[in-house]
């Protein structure tokens, strides 16, 4: 979900504000976008001022951070924790860099996955050097034909 | 292994109190839902349990109690039989609703298996040893009922006028011969105990 997204399903809940009963056929969005942003779930009550709450939790987020959180496709299962590095992460707190580290150290550890993260994008610099061997080895070639 | 003692190993009594009850916050799992291959005790400590996780896409449900004195009528007693003695736990509690969403929740109470676990009042506050760097000892915050023999109802009433459920249900699930009298949820320190039982109540993953 990106932060166009996110803003324009917050301008589409915009009008059901005033009455917070409006805001239930969005549940089920406002619901991801509070996993999305902050990777917590929405507060589990019979309160009809939850969803409205959590707008107004989103909609200032988004108004004072330029950038939103990284998305993530890695998560635990629901209790799972481990440690890495002498700090303890949970769903809460989890990122792709920290469960690929910990999956390279830790391999058996797949299980307590829900979702493994997706694997980490090439760096551009690493494709320089390629480009210029096929170059050499063209000239090469052509080279040894011509003894022939 | 702590749950094949029969011989005492330590004093009685020494121990300062340290309140009592629970919080009014819980966590409820429907029994299948615990990933078995995942969850374990402690090899140093059997009344541990180190890690409880849940199948993909299964969560615990949050319970929430108000009053004074949240899931009163909860107790411990020891269940004698000819060979090796137990212990029945059981867990009360009361939902206040009446309404066809709250039903369903009772019906599913009524026959399902479940394991709970709750939030000591009694375990929370913490003793400076003096030392520089402190080593936690485990803590008995957050117990755990119904892991070896699940919990079933034995008794849900609802009596529209009474005070003690404000007209709604009393709900008591009972874990029988369990072969431990407390198990406790812990994960090393009680930062990361806290994050794990917040984390069993997180959406289906």
């Amino acid at each position: 979900m990106t932060r166009e997204e996110i803003q324009l399903a917050l301008e589409e809940m915009k009008g059901c504000l005033k009455d917070a009963g409006s805001l239930l056929k969005y549940r089920s969005t406002l619901s991801a976008i509070y996993w999305r942003l902050f990777r917590k779930t929405l507060r589990e009550c019979n309160c009809k001022d939850v969803l409205r709450d959590a707008y107004l939790e989103i909609y200032a987020f988004m108004k004072t951070n330029p950038q939103i959180p990284k998305e993530m496709t890695a998560r635990l299962k629901n209790g799972a924790l481990f440690f890495l590095r002498g700090q303890h992460y949970t769903n809460a707190n989890l990122t792709d860099e920290v469960a690929r580290e910990y999956l390279d150290k830790y391999p058996s550890a797949k299980g307590l996955f829900a979702a493994l993260p997706a694997p980490e994008e090439p760096a551009a610099n690493s494709e320089e050097p390629a480009t210029e061997e096929p170059a050499d080895s063209e000239v090469k070639k052509t080279k040894k034909r011509k003894k022939k | 292994m702590a749950n094949c003692d029969t011989l005492l190993a330590s004093s009685i009594g020494t121990a300062c109190p340290n309140g009592r009850g629970y919080e009014s916050d819980a966590v409820i799992i429907n029994y299948e839902d615990v990933d078995w291959s995942r969850t374990m005790l402690d090899g140093d400590n059997s009344n541990l349990l180190k890690a409880l996780v849940l199948k993909t896409g299964k969560r615990g449900y949050p319970v929430k109690q108000r009053g004074a004195n949240p899931f009163t009528g909860s107790q411990t007693e020891m269940a004698e039989s000819d060979f090796v003695h137990g212990f029945n736990h059981t867990v009360s509690m009361v939902e206040v609703d009446y309404s066809p969403e709250a039903v369903g929740v009772i019906n599913a109470l009524a026959n399902g298996k479940f394991v709970m676990v709750l939030h000591s009042a009694a375990a929370k506050v913490k003793t400076d040893i003096g030392q520089e760097v402190q080593t936690e000892d485990p803590s008995g915050e957050y117990p755990v009922f119904g892991l070896y023999q699940g919990l079933r109802a034995s008794e849900i009433t609802r009596d529209a006028y009474s005070d003690d459920s404000a007209g709604g249900w009393v709900i008591n699930l009972v874990e029988n011969n369990s072969p431990v009298s407390g198990l406790f949820l812990w994960a090393g320190t009680a930062a990361a105990t806290g994050s794990m039982y917040e984390s069993l109540k997180a959406a289906a993953s």
